[in-house]
């Protein structure tokens, strides 16, 4: 059983379905997830300064929820959320003073044994794409579809250890495993803009842009991501383009959900009333 | 770039090392942080610039910097740099002097409404007090 990690922009923009769809998924493809019994949110950036600790606070508390009820890991879903708790818990193993000053805060201890994971990362490791492929109900074949990382999800590459942060190939896998093509362009492990979205749209919008045009260039028909924010400044960017010209942008949760059935499994299983 | 011939006192150096727990002068100016940056046609000074400057000690100009406020912290130059200076980091350094104790960050967010909480709550934590 994981210990599941919302977050809290996967709850807030409900309107993307991503944790809908991502919970159906596990479910259809066998992974049991349980929520943990409270959470709070991560900070949403993970403090490069060395002497502040506070930002670290919420974090190890998760991760501390995670080890007290023994679960096998930590799911997130948001690439932020992963970033954030998966260098938290490489801080706390690996910085003696951060480690006690944050025991100091919480007057608790971590033990350090928590395994913070992404979605994609069990969709790799614990369900693997030949699994994925045997439970395609409606193949996407004919779909041409751009992949995009962003940040967070592989940068640093030494700490997260995810993906080849120059290379990655998940995503694609997967698209494959759907019976899709998986469109391969430029910029898709560069930055979105990131938070500029609240405070300098212009640098958000044309880093974004030059990301969408580049997919769109490459022949995609639709562009798909694992971070709420990316995707919000994927979609915003297009703002003053003809419907027509714009490129579709859609959690990577949307082409399995739909390829697996999911939907029509999800009901079927739903237990009878009695 | 011109470089005036001024320089700071020893103790932003300090600070900003006390900070961040680097060396601005182990940088070798290979560019390579700024040849990845995506965000540099918004600023006014390259990443290995703002390195160079912070080297030199001419941190008013540092401070000074729009580029500072550009950066997006997205880590590409941290991953890249061939000295482990991590250059994102380098410029939190930067600008948390700044925010700490020079006066407030520069930005206000214009643009709440709409916007994942995720983008609030990071340009809150990094670019304000
Ligand atoms: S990549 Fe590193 S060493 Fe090279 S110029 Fe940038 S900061 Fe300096
Ligand atoms: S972290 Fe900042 S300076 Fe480094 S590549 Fe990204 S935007 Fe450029």
């Amino acid at each position: 059983m994981l210990g599941y990690y919302p977050g809290c922009t996967v709850r807030a923009h409900q309107n993307g379905n991503f944790e809908k769809e991502a919970l159906a998924i596990l479910k259809v493809l066998g992974i049991s997830v349980e929520e943990l019994s409270e959470w709070e949110c991560c900070g949403a950036i993970y403090p490069l300064t060395n002497d502040e600790y506070v930002p670290l606070l919420s974090s190890v508390r998760a991760l501390k929820r995670t080890e007290e009820e023994k679960k096998e890991g930590l799911l997130t879903l948001c690439s932020a959320c992963y970033h954030v708790l998966k260098r938290v818990n490489h801080r706390m193993n690996n910085d003696k003073e951060a480690k006690k000053r944050v025991e100091n805060y919480l007057d608790d201890k971590y033990d350090g044994t928590t395994k913070v994971l992404h979605l994609i990362e069990v969709l790799r490791d614990q369900v693997g794409y030949k699994e994925i492929k045997e439970h395609v109900a409606n193949s996407l074949e004919g779909e041409k579809i751009a992949t995009y990382y962003g940040c967070l999800f592989l940068r640093p590459e030494k700490e997260m250890e995810l993906l080849d942060a120059e290379n990655p190939g998940v995503m694609e896998e997967i698209v494959k495993a759907l019976g899709a093509e998986p469109v391969i362009y430029p910029y898709r492990t560069d930055c979105c803009g990131a938070y500029h979205a609240s405070d300098k749209e212009e640098v958000s919008n044309s880093a974004s842009l030059k990301i969408v045009m580049a997919a769109k260039k490459a022949g995609a028909t639709q562009l798909v991501t694992a971070c709420p924010l990316c995707k919000h400044n994927l979609q915003h960017c297009q703002k003053e383009l003809e419907d027509e010209q714009k490129l579709p942008i859609h959690y990577i949760t949307a082409p399995i959900y739909k390829a697996l059935g999911a939907d029509k499994k999800a009901e079927d299983e739903q237990p009878l009333a009695n | 770039m011109r470089f005036p011939t001024k320089t700071a006192s020893i103790k932003e150096q300090e600070e900003l090392a006390d900070i961040i727990q680097k060396n601005v002068k182990d940088c070798y100016q290979c560019l390579k942080c700024s040849a990845g940056c995506p965000l540099t046609e918004h600023m006014d000074y390259y990443p290995h610039q703002v390195m160079l400057l912070a080297k030199m000690d001419l941190y008013k100009k540092v401070f000074d910097s729009k580029t500072l406020w550009v950066c997006a912290s997205c880590l590409a130059c941290s991953s890249r740099c061939p000295r482990d200076l991590e250059p994102a980091k380098v410029m939190e350094g930067l600008r948390a002097m700044i925010i700490r104790k020079r006066g407030e960050g520069n930005v206000e967010v214009v643009n709440p409404k709409g916007v994942p909480r995720q983008a609030l709550i990071s340009s809150m934590r990094k670019l304000r007090r």
